[in-house]
């Protein structure tokens, strides 16, 4: 802490208070999904993906198709903050854009078929975890999408909710798509 | 920055909402147990108990029935299915549930379809039986001679107890999928061979011809099995399978 970071209140306080709403709505998004799931009795039943020999097949190819997507978006994420010398490429932003829209597409099926058919689940510690994975990454989501749109968010406000959606598609993955195929095959 | 295309990311969560909700309808619309729920019987069997509500019930119709008489007959409308018996959706689809004993001794495998189960219990030593039965409600009972099993839908998945050549059976079995399940294979000499794969990997199975039991090749799901010089295909059991 410095002393230019002390005084700094009377600016970043209602910078802050702009990221009220974008939070309040992301943990509204994520305990519905909780809770949603938890109530929910399980169906055991999901709509057929084409293309795929099982739903856990489809989705564990669309959930891997979302975190390469996630790459994409941490590298143009980061690109748009300078790094890598693309700060300056007009391409970048659209790129970041579509990526993340197509990642959020490809999370859909898989998500809807985890709430409708399984939901909120604790039998063991994957998945338990990947339960409390899959409601942060939507309110992380939603809280990214609603503070993109105010002016004056904290400089370090797209980066934390960026790296938060990352991290949490990237345990997604590991706990449900890595434990797939490694546990019942790829070539399946 | 204009105010437009500051509006992208609301776009953006907005549509996604919409998606979302539109494939949480089409799984609802298209759910079988959902569509059946509405019929009385369901609907009074899931507001009778907490229990009952907490697995939601459906008749016992088959939706290849539904499907066989509008492919028959495309221009009849399918005529309402009369419900004969309510059981919990655990037995609806076509799955199958394997679990074991706390002491890893006795594995058994559930295969359930449209109310109807097939069970095999295996120690993969000396003991197994082949059992089956029908689901009423939460519980399904299956015999076979003086072996009787009675599962009863807990959690996920299924908690068998009963006695099995006087052995005592208590065991939990959660929904697997392939490989993990139960095989059989009726081998033309009489013999006849089951194997119950566990979600980790490990089987247990034995072969049986006239009452005597031996150690059953080892299966790897998919492929062929040599029995006595032979090679044969055993088969995924369905619930609806009778021995």
């Amino acid at each position: 802490m410095t002393a230019s970071d002390i005084k700094a209140p009377a600016t970043s306080r209602p910078a802050l208070a702009i990221l009220a709403v974008p939070v309040v709505a992301g943990v509204g998004v994520a305990v519905a999904l909780g809770v949603y799931g938890s109530v929910h009795e399980p169906a055991q039943y999901g709509i057929s993906i084409a293309g795929f020999s099982t739903g856990a097949v489809a989705k564990s190819w669309l959930t891997t198709a979302a975190v390469v997507l996630a790459v994409v978006q941490v590298v143009s994420g980061a690109g748009m903050w300078g790094w890598f010398g693309l700060g300056d490429r007009t391409w970048v932003a659209p790129l970041h854009r579509w990526s993340g829209r197509l990642a959020v597409l490809a999370t859909l099926p898989v998500v809807t078929h985890c709430l409708y058919a399984f939901g909120f689940e604790h039998d063991n510690p994957r998945v338990l975890a990947h339960s409390l994975l899959g409601c942060l990454f939507f309110g992380a989501f939603t809280a990214k999408m609603l503070a993109l749109r105010p002016k004056s968010v904290p400089g370090w406000a797209l980066p934390v909710l960026g790296g938060l959606l990352f991290t949490a598609l990237a345990g997604l993955w590991l706990t449900s798509a890595l434990w797939y195929f490694t546990t019942t095959g790829v070539l399946r | 920055m204009s105010a437009t295309s500051n509006l992208g990311p609301v776009v953006t969560l907005v549509a996604a909402a919409l998606v979302g909700a539109g494939l949480l309808t089409a799984n609802v619309l298209t759910d079988p147990v959902r569509t059946r729920a509405e019929t009385p019987v369901a609907a009074a069997a899931a507001t009778a108990t907490p229990a009952a509500a907490t697995t939601s019930t459906a008749a016992a119709t088959s939706p290849t029935t539904t499907a066989t008489s509008t492919s028959a007959a495309p221009t009849t409308a399918p005529t309402a299915v009369p419900t004969t018996a309510a059981y919990a959706v655990a037995y609806l689809s076509p799955a199958v549930y394997v679990g074991r004993d706390a002491t890893r001794r006795t594995s058994v495998a559930v295969a359930v379809r449209d109310g109807r189960v097939a069970a095999y219990v295996c120690d993969g030593k000396s003991v197994e039986s082949w059992l089956t039965g029908t689901a009423t409600g939460t519980t399904a009972t299956l015999t076979a001679g003086g072996d009787r099993l009675v599962a009863e839908v807990a959690g996920g998945g299924l908690h068998i107890t009963g006695t099995v050549h006087g052995r005592s059976v208590d065991v939990t079995a959660a929904l697997a999928s392939a490989p993990a399940g139960l095989y059989r294979l009726d081998a033309t000499n009489g013999t006849t061979v089951g194997w119950i794969v566990q979600p980790d990997g490990t089987q247990v199975g034995l072969r049986s011809r006239s009452g005597v039991v031996a150690p059953a090749p080892v299966l790897v799901p998919g492929q062929a099995v040599t029995l006595d010089g032979r090679q044969a295909y055993p088969q995924e059991v369905s619930g609806d399978d009778r021995f």
